[in-house]
């Protein structure tokens, strides 16, 4: 016990400016070591054969995605940012010639002043996954449902409507909103970064009896 | 004819996957169904995004109570995976013990509820006995019965110890013998039969254009499982086989799982005789390099996909989960259209939704005399077991379990 005593005022004394100096130029060399260390191991990785030999079909096909897939281990690419109108005919190809034909699913991301979707497509065959991102404007955020090609994925373009505001045409009509609840209000989308729940009027969305449209229908059905 | 609409379903805030159902009948037929789903929505993604990268895995094992350990595995190694980090292998086997007792639990857990749905509780009393032991394995390494809280950034939290080892040993002898009869029952029994086969059934063709994922895919002859086509964890090392059936109903399903145990059981066993030596978790920065990853594991339910976004800080720019059962909704409504309303207990069962979520208030409106009926999900259970006594002769108070 007094041995403790003894040192802890002793641990409390201060650094001398030159000590502070030295232990910073510590610190940063090892993390320039550490960085220098991983570039080194990322560069000496091999790529993969089957994602080299599948990105080289693509790239044949589609030359603006020349060094713009990244395949950074086994099973994975991932493509820079694409334009909307390319998407399409790289999806269709992949799925119908490449074997991408299932869409794990589909994340939204809000980054500034541009909106990035991204298609996680996914060969079950050979288990690589292709994530496709692409890019639009946050003032023109609309895109085309790919629900004609893959009926899975109607949640995940629910998601994108609710919970970014982005459009998505030609989607199956008369769907409830999904996930936000009905008569949440259309301007408010929680995934947006400048999204603040303590500008919102929740008195709007307050609990009551979600009316039974179906039900409405089926009556004039019968 | 006139049709009916049930609206089956509303909220019911303690669960985590209340659903809704609209089912259009015409007699006793279902012609059209609709999901509707959000009703618990609670912003996760979102929480995450405001919360330190451990923080996150707090929230991240809460998503669901049943396969917590996937949910955790899938944002751990994503974290990893951007952190330039390699884990120990040990660590990497531990999770691999983990996620295989997980998966026997929920099985059990599902054949368990399956077996009630459809009246047959000595069976469910039978499942839900032995799954208790794989939980109390659970609960000693562990520490906890569900949210395990097993893993961490950069591997695991305990380590198994030589009597743990044993008790997974015993587990296995154990599960061996029961998991016979059960393979027996499921294969073998002609009332189980009876009642589940050509019930909810999903053709191939169907399975895929869905997007269906895990047993339900399997159950429908589509061979994908994520331990095999894209491993992680140990699943290298510790060799899955697809169990794949081609009956594509609900009783396809209940042979999938039953056989997936069988597998998990040979797994674990192997594990307890080759888990390699060393330490168990390895050092994670706080700040995570910027960049992407998407990353998937096999949950007990299916393909658990996870997209994570970083910015370079402490905290997660964006993640994206994407739980099996949200893959697998697609599919149901297709499964209810053209069966009987008696069968639906168990085609929204089969799926393996959590099952607490299904317990809730059901209101038939005979839209012909305007007259309303609210039954709740036990009248409605009732209601099937009856209606297959009368109609089909189907009564499990008689059978008996050897």
């Amino acid at each position: 016990m007094e041995d403790n005593k003894a040192k802890a005022p002793a641990a409390k004394k201060p650094l001398t400016d030159a000590e502070k100096q030295a232990r910073i130029a510590a610190a940063l060399a090892a993390k320039a070591e550490r960085e220098a260390a991983a570039k080194a191991a990322e560069a000496s990785k091999p790529v993969p054969e089957i994602e080299l030999a599948i990105a080289n079909k693509i790239i044949a096909k589609f030359p603006f995605l020349k060094e713009r897939i990244r395949i950074p281990r086994e099973h994975r690419l991932y493509t820079d940012a694409i334009e909307r109108e390319q998407f399409r005919p790289l999806y269709e190809y992949v799925a119908d010639e490449l074997g991408f034909d299932f869409v794990s699913t589909i994340s939204g991301v809000d980054v500034g002043d541009d909106f990035q979707v991204i298609y996680h497509l996914s060969n079950n065959k050979n288990g690589s996954m292709f994530n496709v991102k692409v890019r639009m404007p946050k003032d023109d955020a609309v895109i085309e449902s790919i629900v004609d090609k893959f009926e899975g994925v109607t949640f995940y373009e629910r998601e994108l409507v609710d919970l970014f505001g982005i459009q998505v045409n030609n989607m199956p009509p008369g769907l409830p909103h999904y996930p936000l609840p009905d008569g949440w209000p259309a301007d408010q989308h929680p995934l947006r970064k400048d999204w603040d729940p303590s500008k919102m009027d929740w008195s709007v969305v307050k609990a009551e009896a979600v009316q039974q449209d179906d039900a409405k229908g089926g009556a004039n059905n019968g | 004819m006139g049709r009916v609409v049930v609206p089956i379903g509303t909220q019911h805030p303690a669960l985590k996957e209340p659903a809704s159902f609209i089912l259009t009948l015409e007699g006793e037929k279902v012609v059209s169904a609709k999901a509707k789903l959000g009703y618990n929505h609670r912003g996760i993604e979102k929480a995450c995004e405001n919360r330190s990268y451990i923080q996150s895995l707090y929230i991240v094992e809460r998503v669901c109570g049943i396969c917590s350990h996937a949910h955790s595995t899938v944002y751990c190694e994503a974290v990893e995976e951007l952190a330039g980090i390699e884990i120990p292998k040990r660590a990497k086997y531990l999770r691999t013990v983990v996620c295989e007792l997980e998966r026997l639990h929920s099985h059990l857990l599902w054949l368990g509820v399956a077996a009630h749905e459809i009246g047959f509780d000595t069976f469910f009393m039978y499942v839900w006995r032995d799954r208790e032991k794989v939980m109390d394995i659970l609960e000693n390494f562990c520490g906890n019965r569900v949210n395990y809280g097993i893993n961490t950034l950069g591997g695991v939290r305990r380590d198994l110890t030589p009597e743990i080892i044993e008790d997974i040993k015993n587990l296995c002898k154990l599960m061996d013998e029961r998991l016979k009869i059960y393979t027996d029952l499921a294969m073998g029994d002609a009332t189980l039969a009876a009642r589940l086969a050509k019930v909810g059934r999903l053709s191939k063709e169907t399975a895929i254009q869905y997007g269906a994922v895990g047993p339900v895919a399997r159950a429908s002859g589509v061979a994908i499982d994520v331990r095999v086509n894209d491993p992680f964890a140990a699943y290298d090392e510790v060799k899955a086989n697809i169990v794949v059936d081609d009956n594509c109903d609900v009783f396809g399903r209940v042979l999938v799982r039953v056989l997936e145990m069988v597998d998990s059981v040979r797994m674990l066993r192997f594990m307890m005789d080759n888990i390699p030596d060393g330490t168990i978790s390895v050092k994670v920065p706080r700040k995570i390099p910027a960049g992407e990853v998407a990353h998937r594991v096999e949950a007990p339910r299916g393909e658990d996909a996870y997209f994570l976004a970083s910015n370079g800080t402490e905290k997660p720019e964006r993640i994206r989960m994407r739980a099996p059962t949200e893959a697998n909704w697609h599919a149901i409504a297709h499964m209810l259209e053209g069966d009987y309303l008696a069968d639906s207990p168990i085609i929204i069962a089969a799926i393996d939704p959590c099952y607490s979520c299904t317990d809730r208030a059901i209101q038939i409106n005979d839209l012909n005399t305007g007259k309303q009926d609210i039954l709740n999900w036990q009248q409605l259970k009732q209601y099937s077991i009856n209606w297959h006594r009368e109609n089909n002769g189907i009564d499990f108070a008689k059978l008996k379990i050897k």
